[in-house]
């Protein structure tokens, strides 16, 4: 009986023993899987022209060897997305609140930007995986989506210098390199148009998004809506704030701050979805801002969420025509 | 002394007598059966449904890459790292509950999950890129670190369990503190911070076994080697004396355990709670209180429990997924209660 009541343990240990080693001959079974697609891929591209394969440099700084041409992408924010259509790419699955180009809308959803679904993704059996370099760089999520054995490349943008790199990078990665380098002249041209404009002007201004308790944060020139003003040649006083709070080039902005700042322009965004109040509709609402000048001139304006949060990238042209429209009033 | 806590359980294996032994065998069958189940269940669901065939031919062999990838670096890793958290929190409460004679002892009262979850935030606020083997060893030394500050303030010349347990509450809500402190001002944290707090095994994979694995299977076997000695320390300390046991160093022993198991098994999930409180329960429940047989059924109803909540979380809402701890209460905290109702 003793003995009977001990054969859990015995399979316990045996299982832990047994489980340990699949455990460490795993990682030499997992290599071989991901060799053999590869190599099949390598026959099949003589028909290709030169163009591939080609070795690029991510925005990691990664270095990943294209072997063809991407015709199943997966793109796992809307800044990646956006990416693979400028470039000429069309996308089979996306990240979650995608809403821009309409033909992206179609792709299936694998997972929210911030938790991708990897079994979806290998589901859709992509040739290539664009994650993005801002959201997916922590170890996390960057591991998982580079062990699933699929080529990924990490592009991102959270400045106007990002934007231009990634459209270089994507459009090595799908040789189409013409077509970006015409996008990436407009876009400076417009940057310069755009400067042009409002530059004359010599006018202040901050971008402030708001938290669920109604902090209010900052745009520092760090981040990608601080960097749309910064090269314009806005004065944003905040800029020199030390990066404090929870968002990446942001920081908290104490509402006596404001009031030290008086800016020309306050542009807000507002993550919350619409039901929610704009935060440009709540500020001149709040008593100690009334005051403010660009309270009383009604300069307090609201930027597009998407334009200028949520999906950084080659639209950045509409975004400098946004401020450019604020601030010349047309 | 006090008399051993869990005078019920223990007439319950006596009243058991021979009749009992078959049916607590029955019991365990069915609790390695639905294991086996649930496994294969796991390896079969989830964003994407695989067949039976699929899932064994992806264990086995490449001959499918899809399925290959999904079931080998996927769904197997994250099954086996979520019955080693499992496993590892469920052996780490019924210690802490045998060591304290306190029924609510659990590493997540006690401060040792909080303690390996502030070492785990403050190592990633201070290098994002840290490797897994570094999160493991740096969440085993806050662990230990949860442990020995427990002992310290607990011991005055001797051990008294309801000291402990006080000890434990305060560390635990101290640690917490510092912890989401640590979250809300951070910047790598934002996204995984839900996951982290409530503890999950999204993207857990073998990197995640291989970093924890060295801290866990050692763990398990001392701990499971100690806990003949826990069976004499229940007994009072003058007793366990008598019987040659060095109560106090056999105390440190298994408390550094739990602080190795419990910070182990944050490493890999983050701040699972109640796994460590209700396992040893059902495993009581089962097996009654000898610590030789219930710390290993803890270890087995743990992985179970982890199983069975991550296979919910990753179904609910596919293709996202809610933190598997938030499961494991939902599924813990009835059965705890029906045991303290009916049972207690």
């Amino acid at each position: 009986m003793k003995r009977l009541r001990s054969l859990p343990l015995l399979f316990l240990i045996l299982a832990m023993g047994s489980l340990l080693a699949a455990g460490c001959g795993g990682d030499d079974d997992g290599t071989s899987a991901t060799a053999s697609p590869t190599a099949s891929n390598a026959a099949g591209t003589p028909t290709v022209k030169a163009a591939y394969p080609v070795t690029v440099t991510d925005l990691l700084g990664r270095t990943v060897e294209i072997k063809a041409k991407p015709k199943v992408v997966v793109a796992l924010s809307p800044t990646a997305v956006e990416f693979v259509y400028a470039a000429g790419g069309t996308i089979v699955g996306r990240s979650g609140s995608v809403d821009f180009p309409e033909a992206a809308k179609a792709a299936k959803e694998v997972g929210t930007a911030y938790q991708p679904n990897f079994e979806q993704i290998l589901a859709l059996k992509p040739d290539l995986i664009v994650a993005d370099s801002i959201i997916h760089a922590q170890p996390q999520l960057k591991k998982p989506l580079e062990d699933l054995g699929i080529p990924v490349i990490f592009a991102g943008a959270d400045s106007y210098q990002k934007v231009l790199d990634g459209l270089a990078l994507m459009g090595k990665v799908f040789d189409s390199a013409e077509v970006t380098k015409t996008l990436s002249a407009s876009i400076t041209k417009a940057r310069d148009d755009a400067k042009a404009a409002v530059g004359s002007k010599s006018v202040s201004a901050v971008a402030l998004i708001a938290d669920r308790d109604q902090t209010l944060y900052a745009a520092k020139p760090g981040s990608y809506a601080g960097d749309v003003l910064n090269q314009l040649g806005i004065k944003n006083p905040a800029a020199s704030q030390p990066d404090a709070g929870p968002f990446p080039g942001y920081t908290t902005l104490a509402p006596e701050k404001l009031i030290e700042y008086n800016p020309d322009f306050i542009f807000t965004i507002t993550p919350a979805p619409a039901p929610a109040p704009r935060l440009s509709t709540l500020v001149p609402q709040i008593p100690p801002f009334k005051g403010l000048k660009a309270v009383t001139g009604k300069k307090v304006i609201e930027l597009n969420l998407e334009l200028f949060l949520q999906a950084p990238g080659p639209r950045i042209v509409d975004a400098f025509k946004a401020i450019t429209a604020a601030v010349t009033g047309s | 002394m006090a008399a051993p806590q869990f005078a019920e359980p223990a007439a319950l294996v006596r009243r058991g007598g021979m009749r009992g032994r078959p049916r607590r065998a029955v019991i365990l069958g069915l609790a390695v059966l639905t294991l086996g189940v649930l496994s294969f269940l796991s390896l079969m669901y989830g964003a994407v449904h695989l067949s039976p065939g699929e899932v064994l031919s992806g264990l086995t062999s490449d001959s499918d890459l899809f399925a290959r990838n999904v079931v080998w670096k996927i769904r197997y890793p994250r099954l086996i790292d979520g019955m080693l958290v499992g496993a590892a929190l469920a052996v780490s409460g019924s210690l802490l509950q045998g060591v304290t004679r306190n029924p609510l002892a659990d590493p997540t009262i006690l401060g040792i999950t909080a303690a390996a979850g502030l070492a785990s935030a403050v190592v990633i606020v201070i290098d994002p890129q840290v490797p897994q083997w570094g999160i493991a060893m740096s969440c085993v030394g806050g662990g230990l670190f949860g442990a020995g500050v427990l002992f310290f303030i607990a011991w005055r010349g001797a051990v008294s369990p309801v000291r402990l347990a006080l000890a434990g509450v305060a560390l635990s809500a101290f640690f917490g503190a510092l912890i989401v402190a640590l979250l809300s001002s951070s910047r790598t944290f934002l996204q995984t911070s839900l996951g982290f707090l409530a503890g999950g095994l999204y993207g857990s994979e073998w990197r995640d076994f291989d970093a924890a694995v060295p801290y866990i299977v050692p763990g398990l076997l001392v701990a499971f080697l100690l806990s003949g000695r826990l069976n004499a320390l229940a007994l009072g300390d003058d007793v366990a004396a008598g019987l040659g046991v060095l109560t106090d160093r056999t105390r440190l022993a298994i408390l550094a355990v739990c602080g190795v198991l419990t910070a182990a098994a944050v490493s890999i999930a983050g701040l699972v709670g109640f796994v460590g409180l209700v396992c040893p329960h059902l495993a009581r429940f089962t097996v009654g209180s000898d610590n030789r047989y219930l710390v290993p059924v803890s270890a087995l109803y743990g992985a179970l429990l982890v199983t069975a909540a991550d296979l919910v979380a990753r179904l609910v809402i596919a293709p996202s997924e809610i933190p598997m701890g938030i499961f494991t209460a939902a599924v813990g905290a009835p059965f705890l209660l029906y045991l303290v109702k009916f049972r207690g």
